[in-house]
């Protein structure tokens, strides 16, 4: 009997649990790269009388899937337009969304440059430990774009997501890697500045319904976009 | 002889088959969305084969290195009581416990070219582990290792120490007693436990990724292809985490299961 008691009381507190706390409160699905300023935009949203909002950090395309695997969400930023397309395509946002900032990369080296890294061409020199994102990803996928042409990466990992590389950067595991400049700016690495990046952007893009309305908007030109300027990102219209 | 059937009490019934359910739903949930009609081609790609490779070489060399280390430090545990083997133990068991990823974190400080140990590997012997298939044979037998150490610790201490005994009045010492008395005794507790291993070393994914990173063909793992896939392809990640479940099953089916012993 007792047995049985406890197995309903799990069930029952399963159930409790299982509901989604605060039900005023936004759940914003964010990509890993804005985890970083995670506390400044809790605090511009707070005192703007947006927030406090609730945030998913992950990569885009895993933020995706967990929204067309029907998790909740009532805003959704992804860190590129292709991903966004993604999640556009299988019903799942609100609308066809909005560009709210951009983001570039950097060439970060490890603490000390060990590797002696000059220039983007140092991607394809070998005896160098050289770390990128997978394409699958937002970061990846810029780095694709941006080297083409360019430099043919030999490339001793593919990172999942853009903060995982920045963390192997940062041990100095790596010698280097092409992290999103804000990234490599919040993690204090060291980069070579490098004019072939400086022509490829990626655009975050977002989409909210209307309980996350108020925080798309602070994204898109108030109190968050703000901050992230600040970090770094570029307006949409750079 | 079986022990006599008792009747089944619904009040153990319950929470049991709950219990089932609990790992055999989400089971199930997989094998529905699977491709099936094109399942071969999915599991044939270029991409999956790498990851096979790759999958199989560490797994088998992680679960050889856990048995080998393993073996000696089970008996070591089986036959020692006392604080320090409780710590040891302990010490041993982490891995289980530990988030795969604070894992693969905890080996890149101590083995990354940077790290503790690490950084004299690569300064005398010039070995750098992270980012190498042997990064990733590290990771999967850190995670594996306890798997087998409990598993065949356990069956050594219920064994008892009478034949080891019997072995050293014939005149064995301790080293040759070990080798041909205990060992061949635990045969069954061993394989489970290389099976176990073995398995646990299949699935790994977190302390991988952490440590050894992900590269096609060197350290991208069928877990890292399902991941990667997940993402671009979920069809083509389902259709490979079948054939990661049924070759799991099968095996702790075969090595776990009554099917070798002599019982």
């Amino acid at each position: 009997m007792a047995l049985t008691g406890a197995v309903a009381a799990a069930v029952v507190a399963l159930a409790v649990l299982g509901v989604r706390g605060d039900a005023d409160t936004a759940l914003v699905l964010a990509p890993s790269s804005l985890a970083p300023f995670e506390a400044e935009l809790d605090a511009a949203l707070t005192e703007s009388g947006v927030g406090p909002v609730e945030w998913v950090f992950a990569g885009s395309q895993s933020l995706v899937a967990q929204l067309i695997d029907g998790a909740p969400a009532d805003v959704l930023i992804t860190a590129d337009a292709a991903t966004f397309a993604r999640a556009n395509a299988a019903g799942v946002t609100w609308d066809d969304g909005r560009d709210l900032v951009a983001n570039r990369l950097a060439l970060a080296v490890a603490p000390g440059n060990p590797g002696g890294v000059t220039s983007l061409d140092d991607l394809g020199r070998s005896g160098l430990l050289v770390g990128v994102c997978a394409p699958e990803v937002p970061c990846g996928r810029l780095a694709v774009t941006a080297t083409d042409g360019r430099v043919t990466i030999d490339a001793d990992t593919e990172e999942t997501n853009v903060r995982a590389l920045t963390t192997k950067l940062a041990a100095g595991e790596l010698d280097v890697g092409l992290v999103y400049r804000t990234d490599a700016r919040a993690a204090g690495l060291e980069t070579i500045a490098d004019d072939t990046l400086r022509q490829a952007t990626t655009a975050y893009r977002g989409s909210a319904n209307p309980d996350g309305a108020a925080v798309l908007a602070s994204f898109r030109n108030g109190a968050a976009h703000a901050v992230l300027l600040e970090a770094g990102f570029l307006d949409v219209t750079t | 002889m079986k022990p006599p059937t008792a009747r089944p009490s619904a009040l153990l019934l319950i929470p049991a088959g709950a219990g089932l359910l609990l790992v055999a739903v989400p089971v199930i949930g997989l094998l529905q969305r699977a491709p099936w009609s094109s399942l071969l081609d999915r599991l044939t790609s270029d991409t999956v084969l790498d990851a096979i490779q790759v999958s199989v070489t560490v797994s088998v060399a992680a679960a050889i290195i856990a048995t080998v280390l393993g073996l000696p430090l089970a008996w070591l545990l089986a036959r020692h009581d006392g604080r320090l083997a409780t710590l040891v133990r302990a010490a041993v068991l982490v891995p289980m416990v530990l988030p795969p990823v604070v894992g693969g974190t905890a080996l890149l400080f101590a083995l990354g070219r940077r790290g503790l140990v690490g950084q004299w590997l690569d300064s005398w012997f010039g070995i750098s582990l992270p980012f190498t298939t042997a990064g990733a044979v590290v990771a999967a037998s850190f995670v594996a290792l306890p798997f087998f150490v409990t598993t065949v610790e356990a069956a050594l201490r219920q064994a008892g120490t009478d034949l080891e005994e019997a072995a050293a009045v014939t005149g064995a010492g301790p080293l040759t007693a070990f080798v041909t008395v205990t060992v061949p005794a635990s045969r069954d507790a061993i394989l489970a436990g290389l099976a176990l291993a073995w398995a646990r070393a299949l699935g790994e994914f977190g302390a991988t990724i952490t440590f050894a990173g992900n590269l096609a063909g060197r350290t991208r793992t069928l877990p890292l292809e399902i991941f990667l896939a997940l993402e671009s392809d979920p069809e083509s990640a389902v259709a490979v985490s079948v054939l990661l479940l049924s070759v799991s099953f099968a095996v702790l089916i075969v090595l776990r299961g009554r099917w070798f012993s002599r019982g």
